[in-house]
């Protein structure tokens, strides 16, 4: 065997000197290249873990598989329809994806996509240099006259095809812009030969087809991608604009025009006017009538531009302090003896830590068999104030309730025996009645709540109790961080130490 | 236009992927549906998160290397999230579910070890579970019984090296489920 193919290792050999089922002989060499070979040695260690869980599971009974352990039809029905829609969107966006590409590669492939638009060059060329023709140039070659139209040859210097007709009756002369807008096609006649037969307004109309097809298909993959859900919405807010703007709205009586200097002129219109070409109608002729209306048209065009990138940063800009402004009010808003997760957003000290407990209402609102008065919202709302002696707190024999690190509430527990930074725990109750909690080594709090309604939060390890008889119920809970819970419900740090003294 | 449209490449390759979607589903539906059970211990919720688990897959198969491992793996992180929202460990013996763990765990001080080892034991069990009777009994006499290859091949009829391999074979095959799941580094 090359030192290469040695160099892999032989997972069934690995596995049978893991069972003991090598010979002494092959058991040395597994351990020679296991010692050599780094690659030996982690699939030896790799299988290792694998066989020393395989052993472990094999100790525990095995748990027997209930029937019926499928999906239901539904369930099934559903997954099937996604698989569906999957493909066919797949499949659809591909199909239009492929035709719009056709679609887009013959127009730009035929005369007539770019017939007009030469045409339209010259004609913002014409446009540009309206006493082209106006005024013929000393060194004008020859004059030609053709039935009752004037042809004009070009100068050298304006065109370099000398045989290049230019219809110019005496009339049009003075004015180019009719100029301009009646000889488009004998332009593009003159520039291409071959378009001479055709008419300029059936190119367009040709051109208008090409591109309404092209937008269509392009809508329909658009479409293809919503959801049903989102064309109800959007069928639900056509139906509500509808009957919003109805017809007789919008010609029942004119609207005055939004004054400049109206509250509600905003960049937001300001934008969109600004992008808008100025329209052959008044306003005075289409908006709706009614002040609230104008203001629902208003805040449409508001929210329709807000995509613009202008509107977009001064959004981005004002966002953080109406977060901030809109936080501050909920605090100083919220209902009495509620513990709303917002006090998180507002703790400024960087120490402070927010305890966000979802279940500490329904904690509160047991009341232990045997002590333990938990504070009322009453309380609460009067603000809490700091314990008078924390470690005192600490040291009674009472309840308490056993949070997670998270700060997720697991159930009542009865504190005794504090000593130092420890005391013993026995499990009372839990916050949900019949769904148990997994008690294991590690991080834990505990909330004691004074019937003064002051709150300290110690946080530390637990660890079970065992004794000789074994292990009784009892945890041990050494505390190692203790803070007390201002009215905010901002953690305050305490000096663990006193605890210690 | 319409030839491209409707080439048999394109429709080939789109019902062979529906194909695949389906036999992963056919492959996996039911060992799925009985991890998230044995973790979640509740029927419906296991076929939520089952469910779940599909759509995901289905909705970003093209994006999945290993459709398995990844099944697996969002299935647990779905019922571990499941079981974390709704804070609660359901099990059967519920005054055990209390205690700590058992003293060989009782060393894992570090939670993220803890839950790393607990995932892995219990996507073990899993596996054991849905392996057929007589793969079990074969693993049972070689991790239980600790008799050899050819002890377990008198016991179970079977020649020497077909138990070897079997046995390899299973333990390969877990050990290569995993490795691909990140359950053992």
């Amino acid at each position: 065997m090359s030192g290469k193919e040695l160099r892999k290792p032989d997972d069934g050999r690995l596995i049978d000197y893991l069972l003991n089922e090598s010979s002494p002989e092959e058991s040395l060499e597994i351990e020679r290249l296991c010692a050599e070979h780094s690659e030996w040695n982690d699939a030896k260690e790799h299988l290792g873990r694998t066989l020393g869980l395989l052993e472990d599971a094999c100790k525990q009974p095995f748990e027997k598989i209930e029937k019926d352990m499928s999906l239901d039809p539904d369930r099934i029905k559903n997954l099937k329809s996604i698989v569906e829609e999957n493909g066919d969107g797949e499949k659809k966006s591909e199909n239009y994806s492929q035709e719009a590409e056709l679609v887009q590669r013959k127009l730009l492939s035929s005369p007539i996509f770019w017939g007009p638009l030469a045409a339209a060059a010259c004609a913002a060329f014409l446009a540009g240099y309206p006493n082209l023709f106006d005024e013929p140039e000393a060194e004008e070659v020859a004059v030609t006259h053709e039935g009752d139209k004037d042809f004009v040859t070009p100068s050298k210097d304006n065109f370099q095809s000398a045989d290049l007709p230019q219809e110019i009756g005496e009339s049009k002369k003075s004015d180019s812009s009719v100029f301009i807008s009646q000889s488009s096609s004998d332009l593009n006649a003159a520039l291409n030969p071959e378009l001479k037969k055709v008419e300029v307004d059936k190119i367009m109309t040709d051109v208008d087809d090409q591109l309404i097809a092209l937008s269509s298909l392009e809508a329909e993959s658009i479409l293809s991608d919503r959801t049903q859900k989102e064309v109800v919405a959007i069928n639900d807010s056509v139906e509500a604009d509808a009957r919003e703007f109805s017809l007789v709205d919008a010609f029942s009586t004119p609207v005055p025009p939004v004054p400049a200097s109206s509250e509600e002129k905003n960049l937001a219109t300001d934008s969109f006017l600004a992008a808008v070409p100025p329209a052959p109608l008044k306003t005075e002729q289409v908006l709706p009538t009614s002040p609230k209306l104008k203001g629902q048209m208003l805040s449409k065009i508001a929210y329709q531009s807000s995509t613009h990138p202008l509107i977009a940063d001064k959004e981005a800009e004002l966002a953080p302090i109406r977060e901030k402004e809109s936080v501050e009010e909920l605090v100083r808003k919220r209902p009495k003896g509620v513990e709303p997760e917002i006090a998180s957003l507002t703790a400024p000290e960087q120490n402070d830590i927010v305890l966000k407990s979802r279940s500490r209402k329904s904690a509160v609102a047991q009341k232990g068999p045997w002590n333990a008065p938990i504070p009322s919202s009453g309380i609460l709302a009067n603000g809490r104030a700091k314990p008078s002696s924390w470690t005192a707190m600490f040291r009674q024999p009472g309840p308490c309730l056993l949070f997670t690190e998270d700060g997720e509430a697991l159930g009542l527990v009865e504190s005794s025996e504090a000593v130092g930074n420890k005391c013993n725990l026995r499990r009372v109750r839990d916050i949900r009645q019949g769904k148990r909690f997994t008690l294991s080594p590690g991080a834990f709090q505990l909330r004691y709540t004074s019937p003064r309604g002051s709150v300290i939060i110690l946080s530390g390890e637990l660890d079970k109790k065992t004794t000789e008889r074994g292990f009784e119920g009892t945890y041990e809970f050494t505390a190692e961080k203790a803070w007390w819970l201002d009215q905010n419900e901002v953690r305050k740090a305490l000096p663990i130490e006193e605890l210690t003294r | 236009m319409s030839e491209e449209q409707n080439s048999p490449s394109s429709t080939e390759q789109m019902l062979s992927h529906e194909n695949k979607l389906g036999e992963w589903f056919e492959k996996l539906e039911k060992p799925l549906m009985i991890y998230a059970y044995q973790t979640l211990r509740d029927k419906e919720e296991a076929r939520d998160m089952v469910q779940e688990a599909f759509v995901r897959f289905f909705k970003k198969a093209k994006e999945v290397k290993q459709p398995k491992a990844w099944l697996y793996r969002t299935t647990r992180n779905l019922c571990i999230s499941h079981i974390r929202k709704h804070g609660r460990v359901q099990t059967i013996g519920e005054e055990e579910q209390m205690d700590f763990l058992d003293s060989s765990e009782r060393d894992e001080k570090n939670p993220a070890v803890h839950l790393e080892s607990k995932e892995a034991k219990g996507r073990v069990r899993h596996a054991l579970s849905i392996l057929p009777d007589d793969l079990r009994e074969l693993l049972h006499l070689k991790f239980e019984e600790k008799l050899s290859y050819k002890e377990i091949s008198v016991k179970s009829g079977l020649s020497v090296s077909n138990v070897g391999y079997k046995l390899h074979k299973v333990i390969m095959d877990l050990t290569i489920d995993m490795k691909t799941e990140g359950l053992t580094s």
